[in-house]
């Protein structure tokens, strides 16, 4: 082969690839087919079975009720509670996360001996099934528990009591899902170098002006992101619910995705909790959207 | 004089601030670990201790007698969840063992268009994999449930494996993209120039080069899968719950033995946490990454 030869071969690669135009659709066929399967489909007979009055074990019987589910959603008032116990939990649950997440990792971003046990330790959480993580802090927040023999609380009731309730699920998924939030605002500390202090330090900045004019502004995108992903998840909060209270006591942690898996397989009413899972979708999205856009604007000003 | 009383009290307050950081740290520590010791002492114990009162930190009789009767090696202790853990585990092992064999083929074929080829789509593809995350499991989960009882997928082999690959491949692909991305095109056009198809290149290129993080990527796709019950919990009957759903279905009855479901636990959870370990480092990069680059 002579060299303009090769030299049309490397160009030929460099336009489309290697081989035919074909190849990169058929590689990524699976992918496409297995999420038309779970996301299109799904989606589209949703919709659908939102508009019947389907319920569990009579599917055939189905018939078709208009915007029914909809407005019973409303007057119901369901759609407002539920979202309200949604909301209220979030706040919680993001507040302490992201308070004790950044705490954390300013604290394991420090040159001490030892910090990466504690940093692999704390890791831990994250690996745990939700159902055990469930099941262990049901024992352990038990009125008779460990927790409050720890704490001398006598028998405070944790998740048996619709006042406590949200409070007791907090503490379950903090201990949970802080870990993802200090790896994320720890992969953010690390990409602020040294030099970058050294630099603040030769401008005369002490201790507190280098945290609040180096690290806090530097790290602000990586905080943003990491509330962004925790508010999503948490609105569509599900296994740790459905695992220790399963809404209750009465609909005092009914959250709006817990209420559509009760409505559909404790009341068999799947075409009503079909229409309430559909309006969770909806919120999530308003709520991403919005983020987003507070997010691309944050950046902006992080890095400008 | 004063420079010197200066650095000393700077090291000081250094010092004080070290002991402080590892006094919180510390605290932590303990509040991460001790539910975990929790759950370990209670699958020890005795049935009739789990709710004595104070609660037994150490003082109690260790027995084994929870993990033999969960595995089956003696007959099951009044109210515990029998020798059916053994079919659970068998059943988490081959959902999560045959789904991950084909994400790691499939997915690493579709991370390999994703990163080298340009195409029409690809970026709103590239988007719709990470927008995965945001669909409520409900809003798709509930519609499946018709759907799978309609295509007799429900409560089946095939129908499983297909939703233990919408939990693990997408993320997959998208933590290889970047990996593939990473690797400098150069050896690729080297092994063209030497005649390799596409699919050559990538398995006697590309495939070698980014094996650690295939495995590290399979390993943490690996333990969502494991991990996951809401999908098995709605898609699946009694004859192929994965462990997670066999846990929970224990703990809706009023007469669980908690010890046993306590030991259940935590042979399920021992492998994900020696596998989690060794992939540390990776799991800090999927978190991290998946999310940055997002």
């Amino acid at each position: 082969m002579n060299d303009l030869a090769l030299v049309q071969r490397v160009r030929l690669f460099r336009e489309q690839g290697i081989g035919r135009k074909l190849t990169p659709y058929l590689l990524l066929a699976p992918v496409v087919l297995l999420l038309m399967f779970f996301l299109a489909y799904p989606l589209w007979v949703g919709i659908q079975t939102s508009l019947t009055d389907m319920r569990i074990g009579r599917e055939a019987q189905a018939q078709f009720i208009g915007l029914r589910n909809y407005k019973l959603l409303i007057e119901s008032g369901q759609l407002f509670t539920a979202t309200r116990v949604t909301v209220s939990l979030v706040l919680r649950c993001i507040t302490m996360e992201m308070l004790l997440g950044l705490g954390l990792a300013l604290l394991m971003n420090r040159q001490l001996r030892g910090i990466r046990f504690y940093r692999a330790i704390s890791l831990i959480p994250f690996m745990v099934p939700t159902v055990v993580t469930g099941l262990m802090w049901r024992m352990l927040l038990d009125p008779q528990g460990a927790v409050n023999y720890l704490f001398g609380l006598g028998d405070f009731p944790w998740l048996s009591n619709t006042q406590n309730v949200l409070w007791g699920l907090m503490v379950i998924d903090v201990w949970q899902t802080t870990p993802q939030v200090v790896i994320l605002l720890l992969a953010g500390l690390q990409t602020i170098t040294k030099d970058i202090y050294e630099a603040a330090q030769i401008d005369g900045a002490n201790a507190w002006q280098t945290f609040r004019f180096v690290t806090i502004p530097l790290l602000l995108p990586f905080f943003l992101i990491s509330l962004m992903i925790r508010s999503i998840e948490l609105i569509q909060v599900l296994d740790i619910v459905l695992v220790t209270t399963n809404g209750g006591p009465g609909d005092a942690s009914l959250v709006l995705h817990v209420a559509a898996y009760r409505e559909t397989f404790a009341s068999g009413f799947i075409g009503y909790g079909t229409t309430l899972a559909l309006m969770l979708g909806l919120i999530v999205l308003f709520v991403v959207l919005l983020i987003s856009r507070r997010l691309q604007a944050a950046q902006r000003a992080a890095y400008d | 004089m004063m420079v010197k009383l200066q650095a000393h009290a700077i090291a000081v307050w250094k010092r004080r601030w070290d002991i402080l950081t590892y006094a919180a740290l510390t605290a932590w520590l303990l509040f991460v670990l001790f539910p975990l010791y929790w759950i370990f002492t209670m699958s020890l114990k005795q049935p009739n201790e789990v709710f004595s009162y104070p609660p037994k930190f150490f003082n109690f009789e260790p027995t084994l007698d929870n993990y033999l009767s969960v595995i089956g090696v003696i007959p099951p202790l009044p109210g515990s969840i029998q020798s059916d853990f053994l079919k659970y585990f068998s059943n988490s092992l081959m959902l999560a063992g045959g789904a991950i064999v084909i994400t790691v083929i499939l997915g690493t074929m579709a991370a390999y268009g994703l990163a080298r080829f340009e195409f029409a789509g690809r970026e709103p593809l590239a988007l719709l994999i990470v927008a995965v995350r945001l669909v409520p499991l409900m809003t798709i989960l509930l519609p499946l449930y018709i759907i799978y009882q309609r295509l007799g997928l429900y409560n089946t082999y095939p129908g499983l494996i297909l939703a233990y690959l919408y939990i693990g491949f997408p993320f997959y692909t998208w933590l290889i993209r970047g990996y593939i991305a990473g690797v400098p095109r150069e050896i690729e056009e080297a092994a063209v120039l030497d005649g390799c198809s596409t699919l050559q290149a990538l398995y006697y290129v590309v495939f070698p080069v980014i094996i650690p993080g295939i495995v590290s990527a399979a390993l943490l796709v690996f333990i969502y899968m494991w991990n996951n019950f809401v999908f098995a919990l709605i898609l699946s009957g009694a004859n192929w719950s994965p462990v997670p759903v066999g846990i929970f279905n224990y703990t809706g009855y009023s007469q669980t033995s908690y010890t046993s479901v306590a030991a259940a636990s935590v042979i399920s959870v021992v492998p994900v946490i020696i596998i989690g370990i060794f992939i540390q480092k990776y799991i800090v990069q999927g978190l991290s990454a998946g999310a940055v680059k997002a």
